[in-house]
């Protein structure tokens, strides 16, 4: 138990610079403002993010708008926004976000919003939205919080539940980052060297998801028999989770989600989640560096929590008669 | 010994080493023994507790699964979560549930149905005894033989919702086992013992030497000198102390020798002028008879030799306490820059040490003759306390090696002030004590350091020793000051040390060619083997097979006590049967035939063989190294070329010793540091039988040659 001299100047220059970062006083005794521009109405996030500025006794005001899952009222928004000048954007989901800030190299200034500072969230992954070009600062106008699990981490909690072999992954092809996750499965599954089945929900002629395609889809699913069925941050599935999670416990698949909603919301088994008040948490932290500490979004890190919630529905394992290992079930939340 | 010897201080002096050694050693041993049994006492009592909180914290964990309505035989991954719990807990054998009947549902560290019948046999015991331990014997599981072992097994209930009893968790230890874990630690005492002994020795050796033996010898000295006829006085520096009254009275006799001779010169003056020149004559030829008048620098002031015995001791002592974990230690910090491999890059810190220390010796013993031997001991113990140091605190590659450079050029330094000062105040008789002197302080510390170093290592970690070390070369700065007097410096120039200079007959020795054979295929690969096994190999091939710092400090010291045992045995035997070649040869020979068994049984019990081999191999070789080295050189060369040669062959002797943990670093690249032990023990057998057939052939040459 030896700690070297590093450590100890590595952390008292943290704390130092810590210390220096922390001044809490809004600008000119105004509340700061805040434009909102909400997918499907107020989540848990959004809580998160509010109740930031209440604990930490920022003042400011939330002007909240929602688009009711039509991308195409995004438009008059940011003209309203343009009106307004507020002193930050916050937007939710990866739709949205790409309507109001546009992929990099696409960026249009008389389209999207480029001179007021913008904290996204709910973007499962803003490099393959194309709203940065890799995990870190973005160098533009925005930043934001993934509320993704990396994947390995995904495929590790899988395993502590109980190991597995086969795993088919369930996911809506029209959505971009359904399909980024994917690829990403598929290519720890050559590493961690455990077989993944594809079941891409069918398309109509307009590229939209079949809903009543489902049963099937799930029945196909079962008859494959893997050990566990992956669903990601999709929000087609994430729309019809009642009907995706209830079919898998009856045709007794264990379901695995990757978003907390499935899982409070739905029938899944277990999961390992960023909880959405922290992802809200988060965001508001890094808005205030932006309004009181003058921080540029550029400047600051795009990243997902630093710590995530294992979950487990133990009346869904009763009902599987799959009960998770003796370690999970001593440190999951475990939820009824 | 004269009998004045005797009575002033040689009885007295042993007789108080003794008893004080003796004290020591009784004392010592009798807190050892007597608070054994304690230790031992305590361990059981520990492991019962031990045993019990782990049960009750894992019934805890079952417990909740349970709650949340799982099933007892649907636990999943118990397993896993047992053998987390065993690698975690030292002393534990091992861990069980089982249903409130005893069936056994999930075990780890033993055979579940051994321990199911155990359990059955010692059920009534166990049930009501629930949270204390129990002896259980259980079958061994083995298909051969049917050994039974006893257990110590505590057991407590499992309990759902708090009340519903629904299994047994079991955890169990072998007390035996536990016990003799324990016994290694009686290793670590006996030598921390015998260390503290032989430190214990050199102190006293030091205190008492300065105090006491040093101002009466002085004495002794001086009336020696007046037996012989000799009244000169003194510009003694031993006047003080101890001795004072004595001296005061010699003072005294000779100044009333040289009054009544100088009275006695006077009235020779006032004689008439033919008297007065004949008296003045035998005035003359008593004064230089009786060296009245005169002043003599007694020049054998006891104890100065025994003086650099301590100040050799503590910077050979600081240097050497981090050789049992240095290689490991070294390649801890390597990790981070990984420009090369980890052995190669653990070996170049060490080559570079020996490298700058090898080139630096001739320097730093031209240097020490012209500006003092105090002030470049001071000067090294300097360099070696910035060089530790620094070790002990970076982190980066490159200020790694600077820093053993610099150590290397203290430690050079320092060791080229001592025996320089060990030279300057030796005259042809005894000079070979006194280097037996400066020598076996070396050997103590051999042996000392290292086991101290692994055992203070094990408690405050690698920095913490190299801080010590530090500590300890500042030390000996004040101790120089006071011990080594300002004039034991550049006087006495036909005295000087010429091992430390590269003269100018250095062309000489490399063209005899037994020198050069005796030189390159015997003493460089003792040196390789020397640096490169059991400096460098040595500790990280123990730590992979799993000994703790200390345990490769006690396999260090061995050498050390081989070596410090055997060495005056050969030299002796060497010396009365001039078998010096033999010797040189058969130690080569022992050295690296211990180094082959490895290859077939790689444990630490070959390792300390090898060890053991080594330290005998030296011993029978060096002293008669030597020797030879010194009777080639002369019998062929110009004889005062001797000790320049001399200084010749401690040089390419210590490019061997540079060489030797690069060398071994690339072999072990190869087939890795185990495989690495027994090709340097055939390299050096090879080259020892070469050694012996260039030899044997010059030999015949010369032969033929005289016929």
């Amino acid at each position: 138990m030896k700690f070297s001299r590093r450590d100890i100047l590595r952390a008292s220059v943290a704390g130092a610079l810590g210390m220096s970062l922390e001044h809490l006083h809004a600008a000119n005794g105004k509340p700061f403002r805040i434009y909102m521009i909400l997918f499907r109405g107020e989540t848990p996030v959004e809580a998160g993010f509010t109740d930031y500025f209440r604990s930490k006794g920022i003042a400011a005001e939330f002007i909240v708008r929602n688009v009711d899952r039509d991308v195409n009222r995004v438009p008059e928004l940011i003209r309203e926004a343009r009106s307004i000048r507020p002193d930050l954007i916050y937007l939710w989901g990866t739709p949205v976000t790409v309507a109001v800030c546009g992929a990099m190299g696409k960026v249009d200034p008389q389209k999207h919003v480029t001179d007021i500072p913008i904290v996204f969230t709910m973007v499962s992954s803003p490099e393959g939205a194309g709203l940065i070009t890799k995990r870190g600062a973005s160098g533009r106008n925005i930043t934001g919080v993934s509320h993704v699990v990396p994947i390995e981490r995904q495929i590790d909690a899988i395993r502590a539940y109980r190991s597995f072999n086969t795993l088919a992954v369930a996911f809506n092809p029209a959505e971009s980052n359904s399909k980024q996750s994917v690829d990403e499965l598929k290519e720890i599954s050559r590493r961690a060297k455990f077989k993944l089945i594809e079941f891409p929900v069918p398309l109509d002629d307009k590229k939209r998801p079949i809903e009543s395609s489902l049963p099937d889809l799930l029945s196909e699913i079962a008859r494959q028999k893997p050990d566990y069925l992956y669903l990601g941050a999709d929000s087609f599935l994430g729309q019809h989770r009642k009907v995706v999670t209830e079919t898998a416990l009856q045709l007794k698949v264990p379901v695995y989600s990757a978003t907390e909603v499935m899982l409070r919301d739905g029938k899944a088994l277990f999961g390992l989640v960023s909880p959405y008040r922290n992802v809200g948490q988060l965001a508001a932290y890094k808005a205030s560096l932006i309004l009181q500490g003058s921080r540029k979004p550029g400047e600051i890190e795009v990243e997902t929590l630093p710590s995530f919630s294992y979950i487990v529905n133990m009346n869904i394992a009763t009902q599987l008669n799959f009960y998770p290992s003796l370690k999970v079930v001593n440190f999951a939340e475990v939820i009824s | 010994m004269t009998l004045i010897r005797k009575q002033l201080y040689v009885i007295a002096a042993r007789s108080f080493f003794v008893f004080t050694l003796l004290l020591m050693l009784v004392s010592q041993a009798g807190v050892s023994i007597t608070s054994w049994p304690e230790i031992k006492g305590k361990l059981v009592p520990e492991l019962d507790r031990k045993a019990l909180s782990v049960s009750t914290s894992l019934s805890t964990k079952i417990a909740r699964a349970l709650d949340y309505g799982v099933p007892l035989e649907e636990l999943s991954g118990v397993d896993i979560f047992f053998d987390e719990v065993l690698e975690q807990t030292e002393g534990i054998s091992y861990l069980a549930l089982s249903k409130l009947d005893g069936t056994v549902i999930f075990s780890r560290g033993i055979d579940a149905k051994a321990l199911e019948q155990g359990l059955l046999t010692s059920f009534e015991v166990i049930t009501s005894t629930l949270g204390n331990p129990v002896v259980m014997t259980v079958m061994g599981s083995t298909a051969s033989s049917s050994t039974t072992r006893s257990y110590r097994n505590t057991a407590v209930k499992v309990f759902q919702q708090e009340e519903i009893e629904k299994a047994l968790v079991h955890v169990g230890f072998d007390p035996g086992y536990a016990e003799r874990k324990v016994s290694d630690l009686k290793y670590d005492v006996a030598i921390v013992l015998f260390a503290s002994l032989l430190i214990g020795f050199e102190i006293l050796l030091a205190v008492l030497t300065g105090n006491f033996i040093g101002p009466l010898k002085a004495v002794a000295n001086r009336i020696d000198l007046m037996t012989c006829g000799n009244f000169s006085g003194t510009t003694t520096s031993a006047s003080g102390g101890i001795a004072a009254g004595l001296n005061a009275r010699l003072d005294r006799i000779i100044r009333q020798i040289n009054e009544s001779y100088s009275s006695t010169f006077e009235a020779a003056r006032r004689l008439p002028q033919s008297a007065a020149q004949s008296a003045a004559l035998s005035l003359k030829s008593i004064s230089e008879r009786f060296h009245i008048d005169q002043v003599t620098d007694p020049q054998a002031i006891a104890g100065d030799v025994v003086r650099i015995r301590i100040l050799t001791f503590i910077f050979m002592f600081a240097s050497m306490l981090s050789r049992p974990f240095l290689p490991v230690y070294l390649s801890e910090i390597v990790d981070s820059s990984s420009v090369l491999s980890p052995e190669l890059s653990s070996s170049i810190p060490i080559t570079v040490y020996l490298a700058c220390m090898a080139l630096s010796m001739p320097y730093a013993g031209r240097w020490s003759d012209r500006h003092g031997r105090r002030n470049s001991y001071m000067l090294g113990a300097l360099l070696m306390a910035a060089g530790l140091l620094s070790t002990a605190l970076t982190g980066n590659f490159w200020v790694l090696l600077v820093s053993r450079a610099v150590e290397g050029i203290g430690y050079a330094v320092l060791f080229m002030s001592c025996q320089g000062y060990v030279v300057d105040n030796t005259s042809a008789e005894n000079r070979s004590q006194g280097v037996a002197t400066f020598v076996s302080a070396i050997m103590v510390s051999e042996v000392c350091a290292p086991a101290v170093g692994g055992v203070l290592a094990d408690s405050m970690g690698f920095s913490g020793v190299l801080i010590v070390a530090t500590l300890l070369s500042l030390f000996s700065l004040p101790l120089a000051w006071k011990l080594l007097s300002k004039n034991g410096s550049a006087s006495g120039p036909k005295e000087r040390s010429q091992d430390s200079k590269v003269s100018t007959g250095s062309r000489s020795p490399l063209r005899n060619s037994r020198f050069m054979a005796i030189s390159i295929f015997a003493a460089i690969p003792a040196k390789i083997l020397l640096s490169g096994f059991l400096i460098f190999l040595t500790p990280v091939v123990l730590a992979k097979f799993g000994s703790s710092t200390s345990e490769i400090g006690r396999f260090a010291i061995t050498y050390g006590i081989i070596a410090l045992v055997a060495m005056p045995i050969f030299s002796m035997i060497g010396d009365r049967y001039q078998c010096h070649f033999q010797l040189v040869i058969a130690g080569g020979l022992v050295s690296g035939i211990s180094m082959l068994p490895i290859a077939f049984e790689p444990s630490s019990r070959m390792v300390l063989l090898g060890i053991l081999g080594l330290g005998l191999g030296q011993a029978m070789s060096i002293s008669s190294q030597l020797t030879l080295i010194s009777r080639f050189v002369q019998a062929v060369d110009d004889p005062e070329n001797a000790s320049s040669a001399l200084g010749i062959f401690r040089l390419i002797e210590r490019i061997g010793g540079a060489l030797g943990p690069v060398i071994a670093g690339i072999i072990a690249l190869r087939m890795g540091p185990v495989g690495a032990i027994p090709i340097l023990g055939a390299v050096m057998v090879s080259s020892t039988i070469f050694c012996l057939m260039i030899i044997i052939w010059l030999r015949k040459r010369d032969e033929r040659i005289a016929q």
